[in-house]
């Protein structure tokens, strides 16, 4: 191909690039109201539920779990909402990441309308953008919302906004929505997201630049030669999916740059079993420390086996492996429980049960951890 | 304090051991390509070994088990230099193609060169840093593989109830290819580490890309394959995979491998690469079951390549044939005779229907899975484009060899995944992706030959 065609391309290409990227951060500046959350004054009117604290902070609104599965911030009524409004627009950020409901209401006996979506984990605050229509039939006005947060024990909010954007304002919020990075997540060993412009996956973007490179190269071809010949339309299929396929590198490998920052962060600097710890957010220390306890207390070469028989419960696949050296026999005498409600011991026939069933007759506590965990040993009949 | 000696012994004495058996099998591959070869090769060899020994009832020992590597490397060194060949001949990388490059190619080039030296870098670093997570890697292979390295052997009391540490892993069917080699590891480091017993995985990527670029470049210029192999690099299912501790990347490894040997042969005549593409499928199916698809689509491109070119047939056929049943035997044997069945079966079992209940509504979700998800880059579009518009071409040339391999794999995977059979991997995503991880290098080796096909026949045109 020839390098005047090849620098025509270009220079459309990254007149193109630069009305995309260089927007202004702060593209919806026509925002009409909402809450920023930089005062207490803020507050005012919100409710929270199973939250231990709702402070103002550094310009946001920090809210803790207290405990529960999840915790809710409620808005104060919606007396007067901005005539237009086409989104709500969320400004969030929480470090280990979590599950959120935005949630609307009509009025006190009309339905709830939720739309449920993930923050990634992140220590930067990212923009969150909801169609009004998304969520609440047109013809309802909401009376009151909320936002509520499920595995996390901390989200901060940077600001609510109702917002009315212009088109080429979305496609700069969709262009920072690209560029978002995946965390690495349980199913990137089957297959990996699709980064998304806006309403547009990247797979069908690159049609797009395929599409865009032939049209521009057959156009020149024609101006030129005025004849197209097949070999004219090989080379600008090519040329299309040579720069597409550059196109896909660039963004793909940008992620895994990303990714290795955020890994860096999340697992230098400790040790083997703090990484495991870190790897489920803490949420199972206490069941290692039952794996640790296990270990430590059983007499040499003995072996164990779950209360629980069911072999696909997540408890008893982790702590085949996390026992070893310390092994799994169907035929184990000494048998351990985890927070299994199913599991009982009757102390006066010392037999130990699960969901009714004898798994262990005669059986004595061997050993306890707090109050949800406990070693069993089978005991000979005398 | 990383073991970073161990780790480099781990990978390294394979590899030596490898290379050294390839300079028995194929001449003029190239110092890289051999040593790609060999990393495969060693590791195949390796994790055999240890499953001969674990028959035997020969406990694992570090330095048994490198000493018989060892030994092997010189043997094979001795053999190699009896027979009176010079390492110079071995090495010589062959002809090459057009060597034009400017300074912006060079410049190119070596922006590419640190580009992939940094994904080289990540891939060990991400490896030898985040434990042990898909759920896969650890229920699959490396619950297995941490009994294997407590109990140093395979478990084969038939009394105990942990046979082949049956209470570890999802099937006894699984092969033994992946938890072997981190038994390997995990004997260097001298414990199970939850991270470096992965670092085997970024061993392959680097060896797959190795392998890709001097097979490429074997059939055109230096700047061309180094293009194609910054590609396959970008693919973020390999990349993933070779950070993890999953069969699908070392199964891609020995299908490409196993694939360009077959290409070698059909260029050459040579029978030692029929038989190492024998050996290689060999190793794929020790690493994962649904590797038999390659057994099966290498054997039938062979024997049309032997009919169709008139060749002699019944030697060729037959090396391939044995070359493959000698290194997997034993395993099959071993199943056979201990009614140990495949692992899928379980799960078929479990989906009901059969074979021949085809659901033909579910290509739609395979169309969609190949074309429009960013698993593989353009790869497939790629493909599906080159081999249709230049389908004269590549039907007049010994392309359409190999791409009948890789037509008769995705045949056959996709025919199961149109029955009850493997449905799920389709409908739920799991399996599809990582399938086609094993055959998206050979796709763009193919695709990259068709155009560099047209392209010599274009320059010839201008000529």
């Amino acid at each position: 191909m020839r390098s005047v065609e090849i620098g025509v391309f270009l220079k459309i290409s990254i007149a193109l690039l630069l009305t995309l990227v260089f927007f202004p951060e702060d593209s919806f500046s026509f925002a009409r109201e909402g809450w920023e959350f930089d005062s207490i004054n803020d507050l005012e009117g919100w409710q929270t539920m199973d939250v231990a604290s709702a402070d103002i902070g550094k310009g946001a609104l920090v809210i803790t779990s207290a405990g529960a599965q999840s915790f809710r911030i409620i808005s104060p009524a919606l007396q007067e909402l901005p005539a237009k409004y086409d989104f709500i627009w969320l400004r969030l950020k929480s470090p280990d990441g979590a599950n959120a409901m935005l949630m609307q209401r009509g009025d006190a006996s009309s339905k709830v309308f939720e739309k449920g979506f993930i923050i990634k984990p992140s220590d930067d605050f990212k923009d969150y953008l909801f169609a009004k229509d998304e969520i609440i039939p047109q013809d309802l006005k909401p009376k009151r919302f909320a936002l509520d947060f499920s595995d996390t024990q901390i989200v901060s909010v940077d600001f609510i906004r109702f917002a009315s954007p212009t088109f080429s304002q979305m496609l700069a919020f969709w262009w920072q929505g690209f560029w978002d990075a995946e965390e690495i997540n349980m199913g990137m060993v089957n297959f990996i997201d699709t980064p998304m412009f806006g309403p547009v996956s990247f797979a069908q973007m690159l049609y797009a630049v395929i599409s865009l490179v032939v049209f521009t190269l057959i156009v020149i071809a024609l101006l030129r030669k005025k004849v197209i010949t097949r070999d004219v339309v090989a080379k600008a299929v090519l040329t299309g999916f040579v720069i597409a396929g550059l196109f896909y590198m660039v963004r793909m490998d940008y992620g895994w740059l990303k990714i290795w920052q955020a890994e860096i962060g999340r697992f230098s600097g400790t040790t083997i079993e703090q990484r495991v710890s870190l790897l489920y957010k803490g949420e199972l220390d206490e069941f290692f420390g039952f794996i640790r306890f296990i270990k430590t207390a059983l007499p040499e070469g003995s072996k164990v086996r779950p209360a629980s028989r069911r072999a696909d419960m997540m408890y008893s696949l982790l702590a085949r492996y996390y026992l070893l050296p310390v092994k799994t026999s169907t035929t184990a005498d000494y048998i351990w429980t985890y927070d299994d409600p199913e599991v009982s011991f009757d102390e006066q026939r010392k037999v130990l049960l699960n969901k009714g069933e004898v798994v262990a007759y005669p059986a004595r506590v061997f050993a306890s951890y707090g109050s949800k965990a406990a070693i069993y040993e089978v005991v000979e009949d005398k | 304090m990383i073991p970073f000696a161990s780790i480099f012994l781990a990978l390294a004495i394979p590899t030596v051991t490898g290379f050294m058996v390839c300079l028995l099998f194929v001449r003029g591959t190239g110092f890289i390509a051999a040593i790609c070869l060999g990393y495969g090769l060693g590791m195949g060899v390796l994790s055999y070994a240890m499953f001969l020994m674990g028959l035997l009832r020969i406990p694992y020992s570090l330095p048994l088990i490198t000493s018989f590597l060892v030994v092997l490397a010189v043997v094979s060194g001795f053999f190699f230099y009896r027979k009176g060949r010079r390492l110079k001949e071995f090495l010589s990388p062959g002809i090459s193609a057009d060597e034009r490059g400017g300074f912006l190619r060079v410049l190119l080039a070596g922006a590419i060169v640190i580009w992939l030296a940094l994904k080289i870098v990540f891939v060990f670093h991400e490896a030898g840093l985040r434990p042990l997570y898909s759920w896969d890697s650890w229920t699959h292979w490396a619950a297995g593989a941490k009994a294997f390295f407590y109990e140093r052997g395979l478990m084969l009391d038939y009394t105990d109830d942990n046979f082949m540490a049956k209470a570890y892993r999802t099937s006894l069917g699984y092969p033994l290819h992946t938890p072997l080699i981190e038994v390997w590891i995990a004997m260097w480091v001298g414990s199970f580490h939850e991270a470096y017993v992965k670092l085997f995985s970024a061993g392959y990527f680097v060896s797959l890309l190795g392998l890709f670029f001097t097979m490429l470049r074997k059939e055109s210029s230096w700047f061309y394959a180094l293009l194609f192999t910054f590609f396959l690099s970008g693919v973020p299912l390999i990349t993933y995979h070779a950070t993890d501790a999953n069969a699908e990347l070392p199964v891609a490894y020995y299908a490409f491998a196993a694939v360009v040997m077959f290409w070698r042969h059909i260029k050459t005549d040579e029978l030692n690469a029929l038989m190492l593409s024998g050996v290689f499928i060999a190793m794929a199916v020790f690493t994962k079951n649904v590797a038999l698809v390659y057994f099966v689509a290498v054997g039938i491109a062979l024997m049309v390549f032997l009919l169709v070119e008139r060749k002699r047939f019944f030697l060729p056929a037959a090396l391939f044939v044995v070359s493959f049943l000698v290194v997997i035997g034993p395993w099959k044997l071993f199943m056979f005779f201990n009614n140990i069945a495949y692992g899928a079966k379980e799960q078929a079992d479990a989906a009901g229907g059969g074979f021949f209940d085809i659901k033909l509504h579910i290509l739609g979700s395979i169309v969609r899975e190949f074309l429009f998800t960013i698993n593989f880059n353009l790869i497939f579009a790629f493909w599906f484009f080159m081999t249709a518009f230049f389908f004269k071409r590549m039907v007049s040339s010994e392309i359409r060899y190999i791409n009948l391999v890789v037509v008769l794999v995705m045949g056959m995977l996709v025919y199961l995944y149109i029955t009850p059979l493997f449905s799920h991997y389709v409908i739920t995503r799991v399996g599809i992706h990582r399938h086609a991880l094993t055959y998206a290098p050979i796709v763009l080796f193919i695709s990259a030959l068709l155009l560099k096909d047209y392209a010599r026949g274009h320059e010839t045109k201008k000529a």
